[in-house]
């Protein structure tokens, strides 16, 4: 009976550490740029070039200027994101781990959490006056959110308007006008924040300009507008290949879909495609709805080029 | 009861009351153990003595020194209009929830800025940033000065544990270094100038919120805000005030407090801006659904505060606790030795019952404090000497007290002894008066 429970033992002990070698095993350890803002530059044996996304050589220098971003992946989920302007020598720097990380940090991270301290609710003394019970504002107009200023695809699917506004109970109508002469195209009127347009090359022509805005029912006010273009047919799918093809993407079929999406919207934004990353970025949420971190992604680049404004 | 017992029964409880001391000051997450206390971290005995033992049908507690204005999405001007109304109707104080920290400069906020000049018991709410240590806490929200200025105002904070549950509030708090007042006791002041003393003589930094008046509204009237579709604050729509000014009597405004503030876009919307949880939401475990507005919660802090000799929530201090779980060790000591004594079959499901007898007991004895006489003693000390007591009692049984025995003999020689020689003493004394 003793021998039989010591082979058990031994048995389990081994699928314990099987599974811990397997887990931990050690990945390739190639370093790639995913996302570059503003001017960064990179020297490689005393040459200066331009910094592109991609693979990048350990030995080289990267240098950034004042506002400038520049994130590095390595590995499976160990981000590197360089934000204050100078110089950085790549394989000197220190790489954060997103959490995707073996089952061992999994447990070492949840027993460290026990000593994290902890409040009782009847400890009065403790508690925060983090709390502002107060409100503000007249009625506000609603912010465009997208689409932005620029080249828009309309034959890849459904096309999302969407804005933003401080209200729960508001009536928004949204309308879409031509360019040119002015003349209302789409219009609709909602209780939510975005309109889904199922076929919009019924409603929205190749190669023509549109502007759209949205309007709060009941309230005259001066309400914001905004312009895009509708690019050639085909010419969205185009650029994606082209962005794929350059940059060799069977080359780094271990980066997983997360930094494949950050790499193509970059690349898309660098190009001045701000429309087609945003609908790059939603194509690929719909396409894997699980994916929290695409949902943040997106949000994260369409704030940061709403709050910094476009170049177009 | 045997001499011997007794003493071992303080030594247990003296030590079991030390073990508790430590793990409630052990800077760990305790809780990861007990996945029952895990579901109700964010829950205190409060929220279920006021959402499930008050009776929040009685007609009572309609509060009439106090009026809710719904000022929706702020119009300025239609916010001024209402001040120069309520400056005209011997109001007692008026406090306004908005901030405006965007000068338009448009002819509404002129007169809007106006209007605050012209009503000298008005106070402005804003909001700090709370910082600790040295650092002073900074103001935050605050309105543009074009309209603050020479105005009184009083911060909006309030206290919580979790960051959407409020439960308390500090009456003054250091901003810049200067001692500020926050918008319910600056409001309670223009009509009562006790209330400021009064605070200060109860020397507490922060102040339990006794909950007692739930969000009014037709389209609040759902569970889990207010099922029981009770009113117990006047909640008058900005636009309804200001079309029908005829249909308020002078004497509906005389020497009230009128709180101007969001209760959502219209009457008929549910809106979850400014608003949180507090102890009044009647689904007070689980997922649920903040179930007050911010201006509510300072017209509730503003009743406590007028009704403040009988409505304040004292606390029983952390000293009386610990006595009390003494007490708990030191009864179940003798329990659970007699019933270790009998030998019998069911030992342990017997000790559990007794347990939860006692946990029954301690709770029913805590609510009923809180709900009837607004004493808050803490549960969670009392109840977790209640579920210790037991392990701890075998402990002490298995481990300890054949170790600890030849000192309690000793002692026991040595009390005999100088009660010996008190009584000898006591004898002579006695003798000598009688000789």
């Amino acid at each position: 009976m003793k021998k039989i429970i010591e082979k058990i033992v031994v048995k389990i002990s081994l699928c314990i550490l099987l599974i811990f070698v397997t887990d931990t095993k050690s990945e390739c350890q190639n370093i790639f740029v995913i996302h570059i803002e503003g001017n960064a530059r990179m020297f490689l044996n005393s040459k200066e070039s331009k910094l592109v996304h991609g693979p990048i050589n350990e030995k080289s220098v990267i240098t950034l200027d004042k506002n400038a971003r520049v994130k590095l992946i390595r590995s499976k989920s160990e981000i590197c994101d360089l934000k204050s302007p100078g110089k950085y020598n790549v394989n000197k720097l220190t790489y954060e781990n997103t959490g995707n990380n073996s089952i061992l940090g999994r447990f070492c991270d949840y027993f460290h959490s026990f000593f994290t301290t902890h409040s009782s609710p009847e400890a009065k003394s403790t508690y925060k006056n983090s709390i502002s019970a107060i409100s503000r504002g007249n009625m506000t107009v609603p912010n465009l959110d997208f689409p932005l200023q620029g080249a828009l695809a309309n034959d890849e699917g459904p096309l999302t308007f969407s804005w933003s506004h401080h209200c729960d109970t508001c009536t928004y109508m949204l309308s879409v006008f031509d360019f040119t002469t002015k003349k209302e195209v789409y219009h609709t009127v909602t209780k939510s924040k975005d309109v889904t347009i199922l076929q919009p090359d019924l409603s929205l022509q190749n190669l023509k300009k549109y502007y759209w805005k949205v309007e709060v029912k009941g309230h005259d006010l001066e309400y914001l507008v905004n312009s895009f273009s509708i690019s050639q047919k085909g010419n969205y799918a185009e650029t994606i290949a082209g962005i794929e093809y350059n940059l060799g993407i069977d080359e780094f079929k271990w980066v997983t879909i997360t930094p494949r999406t950050i790499y193509i919207m970059s690349e898309l934004a660098a190009q001045k495609h701000l429309n087609y990353a945003i609908q790059f970025g939603r194509a690929q949420q719909k396409a894997y709805p699980g994916n929290k971190e695409l949902d943040t992604i997106i949000d994260n680049m369409l704030f940061s080029h709403l709050i910094n404004g476009t170049d177009d | 009861m045997k001499q011997t017992d007794i003493i071992h029964a303080l030594i247990s409880s003296l030590l079991s009351l030390g073990i508790l001391y430590f793990f409630h000051h052990l800077p760990f997450n305790q809780i990861f153990i007990d996945p029952f206390a895990e579901a109700i971290k964010n829950h205190d005995i409060t929220d279920v003595a006021i959402s499930r033992f008050r009776n929040h049908k009685d007609p009572a507690l309609y509060d009439d020194r106090v009026v809710v204005i719904n000022t929706g999405i702020t119009d300025r001007s239609k916010v001024a209009q209402t001040i120069k109304y309520l400056g005209s109707r011997d109001v007692g104080a008026i406090g306004l929830d908005l901030v405006f920290d965007t000068f338009y400069q448009h002819k509404a906020d002129t007169l809007l800025a106006s209007a605050f000049k012209s009503a000298p018991n008005l106070v402005l709410g804003y909001s700090f940033m709370e910082s600790n240590g040295k650092y002073y806490s900074m103001p935050d929200l605050v309105s543009d000065p074009f309209f603050c200025k020479g105005t009184s105002q009083g911060y909006v904070n309030l206290a919580t544990n979790d960051g959407f549950t409020v439960r308390a509030f500090e009456p003054f708090h250091a901003i810049n270094g200067k001692n500020e007042k926050s918008f319910a006791v600056a409001l309670v002041e223009k009509i009562d100038s006790t209330v400021e003393n009064d605070l200060m003589e109860r020397n507490h930094t922060k102040e339990w919120i006794n909950f007692r008046r739930k969000q009014p509204g037709t389209a609040n009237e759902i569970f889990p805000v207010n099922k029981d579709k009770v009113t117990q604050y006047s909640l008058i729509q900005i636009d309804q005030l200001l079309k029908d000014t005829a249909s308020y009597s002078k004497q509906f405004w005389l020497n009230k407090v009128v709180l101007l503030g969001f209760c959502g876009e219209n009457e008929k919307s549910l809106s979850m801006k400014d608003r949180y949880f507090t102890p009044l939401n009647e689904q007070y475990s689980g997922k649920s659904y903040p179930d007050m507005h911010g201006v509510v919660i300072h017209a509730n802090v503003i009743s406590m505060l007028l009704d403040r000799k009988f409505d304040m929530i004292s606390e029983v201090p952390e000293i009386w606790i610990y006595l009390f779980s003494f007490l708990i060790f030191f009864i179940n000591f003798f329990v659970f030795k007699r019933l270790l004594k009998k030998r019998l079959f069911f030992l342990v499901p017997l000790v559990r019952v007794i347990q939860i007898l006692q946990f029954i007991l301690l709770f029913s004895i805590c609510i009923y404090l809180l709900v009837h006489f607004n004493i808050k003693l803490g549960f969670i000390t009392i109840i977790t000497a209640v579920i210790l007591s037991f392990e701890l009692f075998e402990f002490y049984e298995h481990k300890l007290e054949k170790r600890i025995n030849p000192w309690v003999n000793q002692l026991k020689e040595r009390i005999n002894h100088l009660y010996y020689v008190l009584n000898f003493r006591k004898t002579i004394q006695k003798d000598e008066e009688n000789n």
